[in-house]
């Protein structure tokens, strides 16, 4: 059995561990002849098959929200899904279509849920649990918390086909605009939850009000600066924001922009963002450091794909740590984390492998991402990915003459 | 007992109209001007005592306070207790009024009404007036309602008393002012046509900025009642869709000017504490962090092309 486990303390700072550069090259240009799925990569680097192998030669169908497609064991998407993907992802890129991944939610699903809630349920803190002695945790609370932030997330979801309503916008500004926030956000150096919560309250404007594209970055900016008032303890001035506009903007312009958002989203700036869930699903590894961390790179990643504009925090908190868990060895979705998560595997498979998809090219979907996730103090975590997404490549190239 | 200060609105408009319906007054009731019931109204010559106001209280300071119900109904000659006042808030979009066009016919329609109340518990000696016999004194010209258009036909059928909808409302108070017009005036007229609340008279402006400045100058020209509120509706308008950018001279200067203002600012991040605003702090960006991540317009050339070009 070949089994690759990687741990952040012990493989992340280890030089030897960073792709070489051309590999890294090649990572960035990408490999548009051997197109590896997470169902492949996983089943490979496992010797197992997701979710279910007759033989070598037998097809895995993937659900996913253009349809079925039908995904070989090594690696390849048959001609006409890879040609309709390949073309799809061009529109993508143009900006033509965003077709959000959706959610879904079957019988079995229901009934997993079901299952696992009445395991693990409880109405009082568990004694046995630190948490309960935890008087930040709040654990006599969780279970009014969460119902109430999955309401919150529902509610408060931008229109994933808003730039359909914006005539001088397109995907590709809104791709633009959100590497310049990141790039603001790591200067400023603040909360993960001020990033994904500035990204929501563009989105959800955008989906209301239809703007100009010189405009674009003004709003952007008026978005951060609300973010960050609402999210920080200690706020960057306006005078830093205008900074970093290059005096494309006045004061003026900023106050009139956060007048203006804030009227247009009603003052509802309670959008729970995905860092409380992902915190809530590594309760079921006992809060382990490392698989969270890589799982905050996969899922910043995912504030630059246009499909996800609409997802759940909730679902791609899940779907993070779930290919995190994969990336570093631990493949089993346990019920704990299907309790915690209230996702199922079904549910987050789609979603983790959208994320490895993007990750495999990340220069072209978030190279501003992936840069600030490559440096020490983010423990090398977008390295790691891109190493495994290597390894594991190898291993299906490998493969491929036996198989053939 | 004396009835409480009606509001200052109610005068508004009602006292000249008053004034013009003397005669009609002074015609039906003289019989018995004990019986009179009319609007308080300070102008009003023939009004038997002048209106009485809180600041008018010291007036009575030497009677007693405290009276027998029945002698203070019979200082107003069994005129019964007022109930509050039915507002017949008039729905302009129902009836089909454009506001722009029809605001200044529609206030000047409203000054014309006459002041109506209604009695309820009426004693014997006063006139029927239950509330089946609601009637409006008739306005002074005849061209208070007829001169209206409506948007659509209108039913002139009576309405039933329950769930009365303000159209009810106006179209009742239309037929009976138009039936009033062709009779004399039998009985006293109870009910009253006040303003309303403020709220009626907040005028939204529309989202087409053009729109908006005709609207302005119309509203300006027509309605000078100080009452009369204009509110802005901030939402609707949106600001960002101007393709306004500033020159690359002006973006330099405001530079200078900034950098002037806050010379550390390349390469200092300040911090305001939320909580406690005198807290600030400062983080001092070394060189590469600096050069990482530099202020940038984004869409530059784009949006500088499509400036030249318009």
């Amino acid at each position: 059995m070949h089994h690759i486990s990687y741990s952040m303390s012990s493989v992340a700072l280890k030089k030897e561990n960073i792709p070489p550069e051309e590999d890294l090259n090649k990572l960035k240009t990408g490999n548009s002849q051997h197109r590896v799925a997470l169902s492949d990569v996983t089943s490979q680097v496992n010797n197992k098959s997701y979710p279910t192998t007759s033989s070598s030669t037998s097809l895995t169908k993937v659900q996913s929200q253009n349809g079925a497609k039908q995904i070989n064991t090594n690696g390849d998407m048959d001609s006409e899904t890879q040609c309709d993907e390949k073309l799809n992802l061009n529109k993508v890129k143009a900006g033509k279509v965003n077709e959000p991944l959706r959610l879904t939610r079957t019988a079995n699903d229901e009934m997993l849920l079901k299952h696992v809630n009445k395991k693990y349920f409880r109405s009082s803190p568990d004694p046995n649990d630190e948490d309960s002695y935890d008087v930040v945790m709040v654990p006599e609370l969780t279970n009014d918390i969460f119902p109430y932030l999955r309401s919150l997330e529902t509610r408060l979801r931008p229109n994933p086909q808003y730039m359909q309503l914006q005539p001088h916008l397109k995907w590709t500004h809104r791709s633009t605009v959100i590497e310049w926030i990141v790039e603001v956000h790591l200067r400023f150096r603040l909360l993960p939850e001020t990033l994904y919560l500035t990204v929501n309250i563009i989105d959800r404007f955008l989906s209301n009000q239809e703007i100009a594209l010189n405009k674009f970055q003004l709003i952007a900016a008026a978005a951060l600066f609300i973010a960050s008032k609402y999210e920080e303890i200690n706020c960057p001035t306006l005078n830093d924001i205008i900074y970093m506009l290059n005096e494309a903007y006045s004061k003026q312009d900023i106050l009139t922009a956060e007048r203006l958002i804030l009227n247009v989203l009603e003052f509802e700036l309670g959008w729970p963002g995905p860092m409380s869930f992902l915190r809530r699903v590594s309760k079921a590894d006992d809060y382990e450091h490392e698989t969270r961390t890589l799982a905050k790179y996969l899922l910043e990643s995912t504030i630059m794909d246009p499909r996800l504009v609409d997802a759940e925090p909730s679902w791609l908190a899940a779907g993070s740590y779930f290919l995190s868990m994969i990336i570093l060895g631990c493949d089993t979705w346990s019920s704990a984390h299907v309790f915690y998560s209230n996702y199922t595997y079904d549910q987050i498979f789609p979603l983790a492998k959208l994320i490895l998809e993007n990750c495999r090219d990340p220069s072209r979907y978030h190279k501003v991402i992936w840069e600030k996730y490559s440096h020490k103090s983010q423990h090398y975590s977008s390295q790691i990915v891109s190493n495994w997404i290597l390894d594991a490549s190898r291993r299906v190239e490998q493969q491929e003459p036996r198989c053939g | 007992m004396d009835p409480a200060t009606p509001p200052r609105s109610r005068s508004n408009g009602s006292s000249t109209a008053t004034a013009r319906n003397q005669n009609r007054f002074s015609n039906v009731n003289s019989s018995n001007n004990d019986n009179i019931l009319q609007t308080p109204n300070k102008n009003s010559s023939l009004s038997i005592r002048p209106p009485v106001t809180p600041s008018t209280v010291q007036k009575f300071k030497n009677q007693p306070f405290l009276q027998p119900p029945n002698a203070a109904l019979n200082r107003r000659g069994n005129t019964g207790l007022k109930s509050p006042e039915i507002s017949p808030f008039i729905r302009r979009s129902s009836i089909g009024l454009n506001l722009t066009n029809d605001n200044s016919r529609l206030v000047k329609s409203a000054n014309n009404l006459q002041a109506v109340s209604k009695v309820l518990f009426p004693t014997s000696a006063s006139p029927s007036t239950s509330p089946d016999n609601l009637e409006l004194l008739p306005p002074n010209t005849s061209a208070s309602f007829s001169s209206f258009t409506f948007s659509q036909d209108r039913s002139t059928s009576p309405t039933p008393k329950t769930k009365r909808t303000n159209h009810d409302i106006f179209d009742s108070q239309f037929q009976i002012n138009y039936e009033q017009q062709q009779q004399p005036l039998q009985s006293q007229k109870i009910q009253k046509i006040v303003p309303g609340t403020p709220s009626d008279k907040i005028i939204t402006t529309p989202q087409d900025p053009s729109e908006r400045e005709q609207m302005d100058t119309d509203v300006d020209s027509e309605l000078e009642d100080e009452n009369i509120i204009i509110k802005n509706d901030v939402s609707s308008y949106n600001p960002f869709m101007d393709s306004k950018v500033p020159t690359r001279e002006e973006r330099l200067q405001r530079r200078q000017k900034l950098i002037s203002e806050n010379p550390d600012i390349e390469d200092t991040i300040t911090y305001i504490n939320k909580r406690d605003k005198t807290k600030v702090t400062k983080i001092k960006l070394d060189k590469e962090q600096r050069e990482s991540y530099k202020p940038r317009m984004l869409f530059e050339d784009e949006i500088y092309n499509d400036q030249d070009k318009q």
